[in-house]
């Protein structure tokens, strides 16, 4: 119900936008028309940048949620087997990343890294955001991880030991379980992650924080591009989370809910 | 024993609440100051980006701002008999600080433009500049006209005249945007763009802040635009404006400007 009364009010107000109906009106032409072409599409700052901004967007989020959830999964499980050198090294990931500010990193990774190998490869800046993104966000998901993987009874864990080799045992007891519980918290991160996708134009990704700052800039429309902007945001952790609900419903993550 | 020591614990709060209190008034001082009626205002804040150099920088000694616009500032403030103070605003957010009243006035390189008229008041232009490409020095021989640039990646700087000019007039170049100069900088020596289109000083003086920068960049014969740089005001401040224009006006009969663009600029 909630999730529908924000998707409607969201999608309300930026149809009211597109048909210009804002309190005290404009002078002239409807300026929101061209926003939204500018915020969503971003080539008229250059028309050789190759991809319209709110692909750069998808790509940018899909490219680092897929590092991310890999990453997370993998050092969030190293953190619990016995072997020390691995929980270590999981541990070490983790804390030294999580404690760095994603701008932060972004600036490292482009401006820094490329000082280091830039004669051997090309860091391209989507690369860079990516990368950032993605080694961010990993650290973040792999404690999620490993609190799930810790919320798995041990005497489970055991019994299922008797029966299967540790790689059965994790794969077919462990991770279901583990993944069914933290839906909610994987996704709050993925929506974290969506909203951070706005620092990459930091740089020079044309996204659609950075088309809508180019637009903004040039024609002080301050007010009317941010409220496009935030509103499409709205839209699209929206989509998200609605996705969030259909995994919860098809692998059961609320039904414990209704049961109980 | 217990109950003398969970008391004291509790004491810390209030005294931390109170002393971030205090901490937050202190930083508010300036608003305060400019919610006062405009005719018993006792100084104007000041705002730039001290990323411009000549124009404006941080002085890497002493970590105080100086520059072209800074010296130009205060003697203006002198002559004009008003009292300033300085607050640094990254540029892309300085024109929003103006209008949310953070700052009075802006001095920063900003080029007089019809489109900033319609939302702001500029004094008197005080300096004439043109829009110009840097590139490395290894380079300047590779390009002989604007149309080598073509198929080259040329950076600008978010919301500045450069970058509305190259949308404008050169809109199928390879663009990239930053948020200020020396992240441009930063690119163009390590060769992911082959230009910076930025204001003539400081295509011309960037060397100032890092020796090194002087010998590296140099900008290309090319005058891209002629632009004047004014002093930025809210629309309702006709008496600060006023201020600024008389004191421009003392500064420019005093020559002082010339010296300083002497000492900055050439």
């Amino acid at each position: 119900m909630a999730w529908w009364a924000v998707l409607i009010l969201a999608l309300l107000t930026l149809g009211a936008l597109w048909l210009g109906l804002v309190p005290g009106g404009f002078e002239g032409e409807n300026p929101y028309r061209r926003i939204f072409r500018r915020i969503l599409d971003g080539r008229s700052a250059s028309q050789r940048i190759d991809r319209v901004a709110i692909l750069t967007s998808f790509m940018v989020v899909g490219a680092s949620l897929c590092i991310s959830l890999g990453l997370g999964i993998m050092v969030g499980s190293l953190q619990v087997v016995r072997n020390r050198v691995c929980r270590f090294l999981g541990a070490f990931y983790v804390e030294a990343v999580r404690g760095i500010p994603v701008y932060v990193m972004l600036l490292f990774v482009y401006f820094g890294v490329r000082n280091l190998v830039g004669d051997y490869v090309t860091l391209t800046p989507f690369f860079c955001a990516v990368a950032a993104l993605g080694v961010a966000y990993g650290a973040y998901m792999s404690e999620v991880v490993r609190a799930g993987i810790m919320s798995i009874p041990s005497e489970e864990i055991e019994a299922a030991s008797l029966e299967g080799t540790p790689v059965q045992v994790f794969g077919y007891i462990i991770l279901p379980q583990a993944l069914r519980t933290i839906l909610p918290a994987l996704a709050n991160e993925s929506i974290a992650l969506l909203k951070d996708s706005a620092l990459v134009g930091l740089i020079t990704v044309v996204e659609i924080t950075r088309a809508a700052e180019i637009h903004a800039g040039s024609t002080f429309q301050y007010l009317e591009t941010y409220a496009v902007l935030a509103m499409i945001y709205l839209v699209l952790s929206l989509i998200l989370s609605r996705f969030q609900r259909t995994l919860e419903r098809l692998y059961g993550g609320a039904r414990a809910f209704k049961e109980a | 024993m217990m109950t003398t020591k969970i008391p004291k614990c509790l004491l810390a709060i209030p005294c931390a609440l109170a002393l971030l209190l205090s901490a937050c008034g202190g930083g508010n001082s300036d608003h305060e100051e400019m919610r006062r009626a405009e005719d018993d205002r006792r100084y104007y804040v000041i705002g730039t980006n001290p990323n411009y150099p000549p124009m404006q920088m941080v002085d890497p000694d002493t970590g105080e701002m100086v520059g072209f616009e800074i010296d130009l500032m205060n003697a203006i403030a002198e002559a004009g008999g008003f009292e300033i103070r300085w607050r640094s605003v990254e540029w892309r957010g300085i024109f929003a600080a103006l209008d949310a009243g953070d700052i009075d006035a802006i001095i920063s390189a900003a080029t007089i433009t019809e489109e900033r008229r319609k939302r702001f008041d500029f004094s008197n232009p005080y300096f004439k500049i043109s829009q110009r490409v840097v590139v490395r020095r290894d380079d300047l021989g590779k390009v002989s006209e604007i149309s080598d640039l073509d198929d080259k990646t040329i950076g600008v700087q978010l919301a500045t005249t450069g970058q509305i000019l190259v949308e404008e007039q050169y809109p199928h170049w390879d663009v990239a945007t930053y948020n200020n100069a020396p992240l441009a900088f930063a690119d163009l020596r390590t060769g992911r763009i082959f230009g910076f289109m930025v204001d003539e000083p400081v295509a011309e003086e960037y060397g100032r802040v890092n020796p090194e920068a002087a010998e590296l960049f140099a900008p290309l014969p090319f005058i891209f635009s002629e632009e004047e740089y004014g002093i930025v005001v809210r629309k309702n401040q006709p008496r600060l404006l006023n201020m600024i224009n008389e004191g421009l006006r003392k500064v420019q009969e005093a020559g002082i400007d010339i010296d300083l663009q002497e000492k900055w600029i050439q």
